[in-house]
């Protein structure tokens, strides 16, 4: 190409805001539009699980240890320095039941490769003291991660030096003969040679495939802290309950609640969430709040003594089968499409990101990313 | 859930006077109160025996609604140690009952906020040290205990609250070193002499000035804080008098206050949310004081009647609230100053010890919703009632931007509430609860 082509990305969460700057490390400077602001979405209201041991075996699971990985790289880089923290993931079972799900999860992880510790009651009392009495036993993934979506949004925005049209909804595409050449937005047109579409639920109505994506709504809880910047345990703590909706895929989980109790470096404490599908309603329900904190508190008491300062909600965009929605659109050229991760953009955005730039700009990439292939879903007519 | 007419939020002059008033007009009204006595900031009477800060007029009015209240028990409730936490996505009001540790949802077929004012504190560098305490939390101490912090005080700032916290303090012996007041009142004869012409004001002002001056306070104006540090066990504090002119003082304890505000914070907008009526009154409405408070919560509650009752509600605005209105607009003119420029290292926010200099490496263009998310402005445990209103002047925000939004409602808990009392939540039909007991 002898100009470098003109892109827009729409949506400025962690997804698009990785596709600009990954674009931008080869020299592209991409249009970024959010129909709010930077993180306005799920990036902004999510736990910070950068986490393998959440993930449905088999692709997914490779695709997630890759996405960590690079989030590795990037902190060791310097470029999410001191936004990345390596630290492992407690899988907990409160029964029999439990626990042989747990294990049955604990051998996919370690076929996957991860370093795996199954932990009886006493095991994981050793690393978090104060568990409840109804723990019995779990899993330790030893080389998970964390990190917060809008912090890493905003640090990648700011090495890239990328701005960020506010305010600025897309409301369709331009389409000539088959192929996308710009896309009209609430302050007027845009031209562009290829255009990114991860703009979360929006994203299915702009390309067409709505009924591919659905909102699943979650509640978020955030605790003051006992002594500021003192984190209680070094990790996330998820309830296999969160593990058995995951295995599930695309199914409807067995639980409203997937309990994750995630130990902040301010020493608050971030716990989630429940899963309600075809709800997009923000604000969260006192009914809500309560049983999670009721999950929450029998397997760590100690949360008894905080003080809820903040409660939100999100609401994830969920592929009907559970897998992202990621690549060159089946009908339209020159359109690309990022969206579909549920709860595991965070995880799973930078990733994507610099998948997405290869694919764009025509450059082979290692990962394998053939079931993202939006070319499954039968699009029900893109917005034009 | 309790049968519930009317829910009153504060048991200060405005809540008491709507209660009485609606309880009047066959209301059932209850009223919740975050402390565990009523009379809010102004009537909070000294625990110790003798002391006395309240005017005479002030214990006449106490006296008045206090009898008023008495003649209507049989149908106001009165909850001690309940707060009111927000309103959830679903339409309930949640109350914190501090007293049995359980957060009640209820739906009330009224709502009245009588949640009084906040103080305002014009930061300066050093004002989060421990011995600065703001004026309100002065005279909380003062009411409270008929005591105060050992050692040398201060008072410094604008408006009439310093005035009266050096007066108050000068009353309990503790005579504060010097009054520093921002302002400079005396430029303002014309103002001065109407405000001698209302006949309360000139009262108070006057038995205000002469305990200062019987105790040798010394009174400057035109004085601003530029910065407090710790000296040895002490603050020392650098004033600027004038234009130019540094002065430093030691002092033990510094009393600090800019004046107050509608406590506003995390209150629904509109009158008529989720099919019942909501209103305000007193000083979260508008800031005008106790006297203007009693009157004003009585007119609340006759057009929350006529409301309820499907009545019109056309009636004018009670005398005493034009008439306070007209005296806090002179006392401003009097007591006010330009609000100082902000040093970069100063802080803004106390929760997450954020200051001026990291606002403003957020840069420009960036939306309330970002300040808060990125900047972490706003988030911590006070709610920002400490930091909205001067990160709003700042970043030039409408302060409520700055609240986190929740469903047609500010989202909620709007004061921080323990997890022990929302597991015991007193839930019942619930919609998400149903889900929980019978999952696919």
């Amino acid at each position: 190409m002898a100009q470098a082509p003109k892109v827009v990305v729409i949506g400025a969460g962690i997804v698009g805001v990785s596709v600009a700057y990954f674009l931008a490390r080869a020299g592209i400077r991409a249009v970024l539009i959010d129909s709010s602001s930077p993180s306005a979405g799920a990036t902004g209201s999510s736990d910070g699980a950068i986490s393998v041991a959440s993930k449905q075996p088999g692709m997914l699971m490779a695709f997630a240890q890759q996405a960590r990985g690079l989030y590795a790289r990037l902190s060791d880089e310097g470029v999410l320095a001191g936004l990345y923290q390596r630290r492992p993931t407690y899988l907990i079972a409160r029964s029999t039941e439990e626990m042989a799900l747990l294990e049955l999860h604990a051998s996919d992880l370690r076929s996957a490769g991860e370093a795996i510790e199954v932990a009886d009651r006493a095991g994981l009392v050793g690393q978090i003291p104060d568990l409840g009495e109804c723990v019995h036993g779990g899993v330790i993934v030893q080389n998970d991660g964390h990190a917060l979506g809008y912090q890493i949004t905003e640090r990648l925005l700011r090495l890239a030096e990328l701005d960020v049209l506010r305010n600025c909804a897309c409301q369709r595409l331009i389409q000539v003969e088959n192929k996308v050449t710009g896309i009209v937005t609430s302050q007027g047109e845009i031209a562009a040679d290829f255009v990114v579409v991860a703009a979360g639920l929006e994203s299915g109505r702009l390309c067409g495939f709505t009924k591919a994506i659905f909102p699943r709504k979650g509640q978020i809880i955030i605790t003051d802290s006992a002594r500021p910047g003192e984190v209680a345990f070094n990790g996330q703590v998820m309830a296999a309950t969160y593990i058995a909706a995951k295995r599930r895929g695309a199914k409807a989980p067995p639980s409203p609640i997937g309990l994750v109790i995630d130990p902040l470096l301010t020493g608050q404490f971030l716990i989630g969430g429940t899963r309600e599908d075809n709800r997009v309603d923000t604000g969260t329900d006192v009914g809500a709040i309560s049983a999670i904190l009721r999950e929450a508190i029998e397997l760590y008491p100690p949360l008894m003594t905080r003080r809820v300062i903040r409660t939100f909600s999100g609401v994830r965009s969920a592929s009907h089968d559970g897998i992202p929605i990621v690549g060159f659109h089946p009908e339209v050229d020159n359109l690309l499409i990022a969206t579909g991760f549920e709860g595991d953009g965070i995880c799973l955005g930078p990733l994507t990101g610099s998948i997405v730039a290869d694919l764009l700009l025509g450059r082979d990439h290692e990962v394998d990313i053939a079931a993202f292939d939006p070319t499954r879903l039968a699009p029900s007519g893109v917005a034009a | 859930m309790p049968e519930m007419s009317v829910l009153i939020v504060g048991g200060g002059p405005a809540g008491i006077s709507a209660a009485a008033a609606l309880a009047e007009r066959g209301h059932t009204v209850t009223l919740v109160e975050q402390r565990d006595r009523l009379g809010g900031a102004i009537y909070r009477q000294a625990a110790a025996p003798g002391i006395s800060l309240l005017s005479r007029r002030h214990e006449h009015n106490w006296a008045g609604l206090t009898r008023r209240l008495e003649a209507v028990a049989a149908s106001v409730r009165i909850c001690f140690r309940t707060v009111f936490i927000g309103i959830d996505n679903t339409g309930q009001v949640l109350l914190d009952d501090r007293a049995t540790g359980h957060v009640r949802p209820v739906r009330p077929g009224a709502l009245l906020f009588a949640v009084g004012a906040m103080e305002h504190i014009e930061p300066f560098e050093g004002w989060d040290l421990p011995g600065v305490v703001s004026a309100g939390g002065a005279q909380m101490i003062l009411k409270e205990t008929g005591r105060f912090m050992d050692g040398r005080a201060m008072v410094a700032g604008s408006g009439p609250l310093p005035f009266a916290v050096a007066a108050q303090l000068a009353a309990v012996n503790r005579p504060p070193l010097a009054l520093l007041e921002q302002g400079t009142p005396w430029r303002n004869p014309w103002a001065g002499l109407q405000l001698l012409a209302n006949p309360a004001a000139a009262f108070e002002t006057l038995s205000y000035a002469r305990s200062l001056f019987l105790s040798g306070v010394l009174y400057r104006t035109g004085v601003r804080v530029l910065k407090a540090t710790t000296r040895g066990d002490r603050l020392a504090v650098e004033v600027r008098v004038g234009q130019a002119k540094i002065r430093d003082y030691e002092v033990d304890t510094l009393v600090v206050g800019n004046g107050l505000r509608p406590n506003d914070v995390g209150l629904p907008r509109g009158s008529d949310l989720n099919g019942f009526p909501i209103a305000k009154a007193g000083d979260c409405r508008e800031v005008l004081g106790a006297d203007a408070a009693i009157a004003d919560g009585a007119f609340a509650a006759e057009r929350l009647d006529a409301v309820l009752k499907g009545e019109r509600t056309a009636s004018k605005e009670p005398r005493a609230v034009v008439r306070a209105r007209k005296l806090q607009a002179l006392l401003g003119t009097l007591t006010g100053s330009e609000p100082a420029s902000i040093e970069d290292r100063t802080i803004l926010c106390r929760c997450d010890g954020s200051r001026k200099a990291d606002l403003d490496a957020l840069g420009t263009g960036r939306s309330a919703f970002e300040t808060r998310l990125v900047g972490r402005f706003c988030m911590g445990s006070c709610q920002g009632r400490f930091c909205r209103a001067n990160v709003a002047r700042l970043a030039g925000f409408d302060p409520v931007s700055l609240e986190g939004r929740g469903r047609g409602y500010p989202r909620w808990p709007i004061r921080p509430v323990s997890v022990a009392a929302l597991c015991a939540a007193e839930i019942e039909d619930d919609p998400f609860q149903r889900r929980l007991e019978t999952p696919d």
